[in-house]
Order: C-alpha cells, then sequence, then structure tokens
C-alpha cells in the first residue's frame, strides 16, 4: 500500500475481520430491503415489475455488502511501534491517527457474540484529548489485541494531561 | 438529627443562611410551576409567594445545619445532606483549581463562594457557599502547600494584566456582545409567539416611527436616507449595549502572576475569582478580527484540562486577555508559557498548490449558491457573478497568509482570513496526532494534520489542524511531533 498515509502502519487485520464486516453489512441491509419491499408493494408497479425491481436492489445491496468491505478491509492497517499505536484507514477519505504511548488513558478489550465464534476482538484506545479522544480497531484476534493491550499498558505513565 | 459535630469540623458563618435560604428557591422551582399552572396559585398572591420564601428559608437552614467541612493537614472534606448523607474528600495535591465567585448577595454580606476541584472528571469538587474572606486566604495558602501565616504576609502578586474602563470600552466595541443579546431576545420573541408578539413588543418603537414617516411624505432620496440613519442609529445601539455588558462581566480586570498559575479577578456584579495553572493549558487562541486590528488590539483565551470543571460551570480562567494591546501579546504568553517561543514562531506557507484546492472548493460553493439564486431569481441572479473576483480574492488572501510553526517545543496555527486566528499548543500537551485526506485533497496531493489536545472546546477555541500540505510533509510533520510528544 504505497499511497498510504501512514507507510509505517503496515499490519493488516485479520482475515476473519472480513466475513465479520460482510455479516454486519448484511444484517444491515436487511431492515432496507424490508422497507422495500414494503414500498413495491404498495406502488403502482405490477407484481412481476415489483418483484424484479426488488430484487435487482437486494442484488446490488448483496454487491455492496460483498466488496465494500473487501475494499474497506484492504485499506486498514496497524502498527505498535516503541513510540506509538499507529491506525491508517479510509476509501474516499482517508485517515491514519497516531496515539503516543505515553498518551493513553486506558485501553478497552471488547467481544460481541460474533466476534467470539471468530476469535476477534474490537481494541479502544482512551486518551484526553477531545476530538480523537479514542481510536478504535476493529478485527484483530484476540491474542493478538490481548498481547498489544499488555503492551501498552506496560508504558503507560501516570499524569498524561 | 445531623450528625455529632466532630471537634474539626466548622459550619459555614451564620450569615450564610441567608445565601442557602436563596439557593433554596431553585429546588422549589418545580412547586413554583406547579403552583402557577394548576392554578392554585397566580403571580399577585402573596399568601404563596410568602409560603414560598417561608420554605426556602426552612430548606436553607436545613441544608446550612447539615453541611460541616473540615480542614486537614493535606485534605479537606465536606459532608452534607440531610436524609442522603454525601462526603467528599479532597487531597490538596489532587487539587487542579480553587475559584472564588462572588455575587451581589455574597458581596452584600462580605463572603464568598469557593469551590475546589480536582478535574478528575468525577464531579467530586467541593463547594463552600458562604466563606469569609479570612477563611478563602487560608484555603488558598493552605492548598499551595504554604502556611497560612506566610501567606497573608506574603508580598502581593504581580499583576500582569489591569483593563480600566476606557479599554472595555474599546472591548465593547470591538466585541459583539450585544448583537448575540439581540439575538437572543428576538429568538425568544419568535419562540414565544411569532410575528405578533414580536409586533406588539416592538409597537412602543415602531408606530411612532412609521406615523412620522407617513407624515412626512419623503422622496425615495429622503426614504433611503432616513432608512439609513436608523441603520446607524440600531448599530450604535448595539455597541453600546455591547459596552455595557463588557464592563459589567469584565469590570476590575486584573490578571496577576503566582509561581505556577494566574489568577483573574474580574465583574461587576457577580465578582470572579478563577484561577489557572500553567500545566494545564491546553491551547492558547489569539484572535484578531478586523476590528481588533483598527484598535490595535487582540484577545486571548485559552483552553485548560479542567474539563468537568467547564461543564459543571465551575469558574475557569477561559479567557486570558478579553482585550490586549497587540504588541503585549507575547510578552504575557511568554509569562505564561515559557517553553513556548513566542514572538519568535518559525511561520511557514502552505502547500503551493493549496490555492487550487481552496479555490475549487470555493467556487463549488459559490456554484450552489448561485444555481439557488438562478432558480429563485431567474437571469437576475446573473448579478451575483460580480461576487466571484471578492470569492477568488478571500481564496488568495486566506492561502497567502496562513501559516504554519512546528518545533520541538510547540505547534501553531495562523488562521489569515479576513479575521486572524492563532491556535498554539505546546508539544509536549499532544494527545493524539492524525493525517486527513479527503479525494479533493488527494486530487492535488494535499493532507492535513489534526492536533488533538485535552479540554473542552469552548466557544472561540477550535481544534488545532496545520491545513494543506504536501502529502510528504504532513507526514514528516506528525513524525517530528510524535518525536517531541
Amino acid at each position: 500500500m504505497t499511497d498510504s498515509l501512514d507507510p509505517i502502519a503496515q499490519l493488516p487485520l485479520d482475515p476473519a475481520t472480513l466475513t465479520l464486516w460482510r455479516v454486519h453489512w448484511a444484517l444491515g441491509s436487511l431492515p432496507i430491503l424490508l422497507a422495500l419491499a414494503v414500498l413495491m408493494i404498495a406502488s403502482p408497479f405490477s407484481w412481476l415489475l415489483a418483484i424484479a425491481l426488488w430484487l435487482a436492489l437486494g442484488v446490488l445491496l448483496g454487491l455492496a455488502a460483498w466488496f465494500l468491505p473487501a475494499m474497506q478491509f484492504a485499506r486498514w492497517r496497524y502498527a505498535l511501534d516503541e513510540s506509538a499505536f499507529r491506525i491508517a484507514h479510509g476509501l474516499a477519505f482517508r485517515r491514519s491517527v497516531i496515539v503516543p504511548r505515553s498518551r493513553l488513558q486506558y485501553v478497552d478489550l471488547a467481544q460481541g457474540p460474533l466476534e467470539r465464534r471468530l476469535g476477534l476482538a474490537n481494541l479502544t484506545l482512551n486518551t484526553a484529548g477531545t476530538s480523537n479522544a479514542t481510536v478504535t480497531i476493529s478485527g484483530i484476534a484476540l491474542a493478538e489485541a490481548n498481547r498489544i493491550r499488555d503492551d501498552l499498558l506496560a508504558s503507560t505513565q501516570r499524569d498524561v494531561i | 438529627m445531623p450528625p455529632e459535630m466532630h471537634a474539626l469540623d466548622r459550619r459555614l458563618p451564620p450569615a450564610s443562611l441567608l445565601i442557602f435560604s436563596v439557593n433554596s428557591i431553585t429546588q422549589l422551582l418545580p412547586l413554583v410551576i406547579l403552583g402557577l399552572i394548576s392554578g392554585k396559585a397566580d403571580f399577585g398572591q402573596i399568601g404563596f409567594w410568602l409560603l414560598i420564601a417561608l420554605l426556602a428559608v426552612v430548606l436553607g437552614a436545613l441544608n446550612w445545619f447539615s453541611f460541616r467541612y473540615r480542614v486537614g493537614r493535606d485534605q479537606i472534606s465536606s459532608r452534607s445532606g440531610l436524609i442522603f448523607r454525601k462526603q467528599r474528600l479532597l487531597k490538596f495535591a489532587q487539587v487542579q483549581n480553587l475559584s472564588v465567585v462572588r455575587t451581589l448577595l455574597h458581596r452584600l454580606l462580605g463572603l464568598s463562594l469557593v469551590r475546589i476541584e480536582s478535574g478528575s472528571g468525577a464531579g467530586d469538587d467541593i463547594r463552600l457557599d458562604g466563606v469569609t474572606q479570612a477563611q478563602v486566604i487560608e484555603l488558598q495558602a493552605m492548598i499551595r502547600g504554604e502556611h497560612a501565616a506566610d501567606s497573608i504576609s506574603s508580598a502581593p502578586d504581580p499583576v500582569l494584566l489591569k483593563l480600566g474602563t476606557l479599554e472595555l470600552v474599546r472591548l465593547g466595541l470591538i466585541s459583539n456582545r450585544g448583537m448575540l443579546v439581540v439575538a437572543a431576545l428576538f429568538g425568544y420573541l419568535v419562540q414565544s409567539g411569532g410575528e405578533r408578539s414580536m409586533r406588539a413588543s416592538m409597537s412602543w418603537l415602531i408606530d411612532p416611527i412609521w406615523a412620522q414617516y407617513q407624515g412626512a411624505h419623503l422622496s425615495y432620496m429622503g426614504t433611503a436616507l432616513a432608512v439609513l440613519s436608523m441603520l446607524l442609529v440600531a448599530l450604535i445601539a448595539v455597541r453600546l449595549l455591547s459596552v455595557g455588558l463588557s464592563i459589567l462581566q469584565f469590570h476590575g480586570f486584573e490578571l496577576s502572576a503566582r509561581p505556577d498559575r494566574v489568577l483573574g479577578r474580574y465583574g461587576l456584579l457577580t465578582r470572579i475569582q478563577a484561577a489557572l495553572k500553567f500545566e494545564r493549558i491546553q491551547q492558547v487562541a489569539i484572535e484578531q478580527s478586523l476590528l481588533h486590528r483598527g484598535f490595535g488590539r487582540a484577545s486571548i483565551r485559552v483552553r485548560s484540562a479542567a474539563q468537568q470543571a467547564a461543564n459543571e460551570g465551575v469558574q475557569q480562567l477561559a479567557w486570558l486577555a478579553p482585550v490586549i494591546r497587540a504588541g503585549r501579546v507575547d510578552e504575557l504568553l511568554k509569562r505564561i508559557q515559557p517553553q513556548v517561543e513566542w514572538g519568535q514562531f518559525n511561520w511557514q506557507p502552505l502547500a503551493g498548490d493549496a490555492l487550487y484546492l481552496v479555490l475549487v472548493q470555493r467556487l463549488a460553493w459559490f456554484s450552489v449558491f448561485f444555481a439557488v439564486l438562478a432558480v429563485v431569481f431567474k437571469l437576475k441572479a446573473l448579478w451575483a457573478l460580480l461576487l466571484l473576483p471578492v470569492v477568488c480574492f478571500s481564496a488568495w488572501l486566506y492561502v497567502r497568509r496562513t501559516r504554519i510553526h512546528v518545533s520541538a517545543q510547540s505547534v501553531a496555527v495562523f488562521h489569515g482570513g479576513i479575521n486572524h486566528l492563532t491556535l498554539a499548543s505546546r508539544v509536549g500537551r499532544i494527545q493524539t496526532i492524525a493525517i486527513r485526506q479527503g479525494p479533493l485533497d488527494r486530487a492535488f496531493g494535499l493532507a492535513s494534520v489534526d492536533v488533538d489536545v485535552a479540554g473542552s472546546m469552548g466557544a472561540g477555541l477550535r481544534q488545532l489542524v496545520l491545513p494543506l500540505l504536501e502529502v510528504e510533509r504532513a507526514r514528516l510533520l506528525a513524525k517530528q511531533l510524535l518525536d517531541h510528544a
């Protein structure tokens, strides 16, 4: 990824994350599909046209749920070095955030039911900042997340403001 | 039954009973509203108000009796509440801020409200509402880790900035406080009853003028002159209001220096004393509007780390200088942040292509604006094209004047549009660094660097962003900031 805003952030997310994001997208699309179905039933179109339109929109949503997570996944990178934790991501709007080790207040580790099944974890780094106070990375293997958390906490200082 | 008093426990002076009673009135507000809404009482019923006053006195007395505090060698604790007892303990070492507020009532009684705040964000500050001046000085001294006697006899703090009435008049003329009040009033009238109530409330002013106008049979020129002069009168009235508000808010403004903090005292009716620890300063904002520059003045705000305090309305010194001579800004800031190279920043221009990007952005906005005008006004909208040179000039001016500064000690940005704004932070205060790039930035090979610090973002404060830089330069600056953070 040569055009990354942060060339130091090189590690990709765990491949299982892609499955997780696709499931999230699919679940998120369900209410939209349902709303579309209601719209089509209420529409003046003939049954055949309504079903065809609904199917076409459903396929579009399905394609989005398949490809967009893959594109986002391809751009997600992170790294932990001796001075900071770094992430870089974003398709159209790209962002890379650097959290100096010395600024960490606390680290959260969270796992939803799906994450538990896939062996993944969400890692949230909290600083005393305002607009970029928290940095969350979703989709690293639990063991790796634990390792990063322990590593970060070992270097946390007391007064960071 | 109130708990037994310990020998070291102290009560507030009896005069503060009155303050507690007045404070209780706010607790009785729901009762007042209920009484008025249900029709059980109305504004003219003296008995109802006497009952409320009596309840306030009883409630105030109960609160006063149940409140006690204790000052130890290295800590202060307070206890309050009859039914639900609340105890708070603060070690002096934890104390981030001690603020003193004196409303008109406090001043009549010769007392002060002291808030001792830890800045932990847990809302565990201690409030002593109604302490004597001697107790305030004693508390301040103890929290500073000195003995009370030393502190009272110590030399007065050197004064960094003092604002006389003339300077506050200038502040009123520069700032637009009056306009804010007018806008708020306007909003309230619109909310409370729409056009009719607005007309009704303004009829004392509008009706005689309208009658005069109809009687005078003015020509077009005459009408235009009349409208212009009325606008001028309104403008002067709003500015006079601003002057009045500035004097009310900042009368007797005095900023004095202690070894580790500045103390600000100000206010005509409500006298405020607020402190700001140097170490807690996160960001400094220097504002210079067109009017500021006309008067050769600037305003300095600070953002500090006691977020909770700001949210709870504790007096934090948000204004280092509501108004100050432009030439004295660096001198004052050097006293407060000696680590920062105030006045010697190494200002660097934005990327060479920044102008094109800003032009594209502003022209895109202008196109949207123009399209709306074209729909509404048809061909007449073409007149709006006369604004094009202004749009281009303002883009050019912004890019040409905006500068950034990054050193091992400090990071700053100077926004140089029509109004100037300098934002600066110590590198050691940075929490996170982010590089951002939108699609348009990418097309021009540019990126921006966001520098995040602690502290709540009050009015007039913005995030420090180093905008419109070449990507490689943005990366280098981010690395430089990280190395010294």
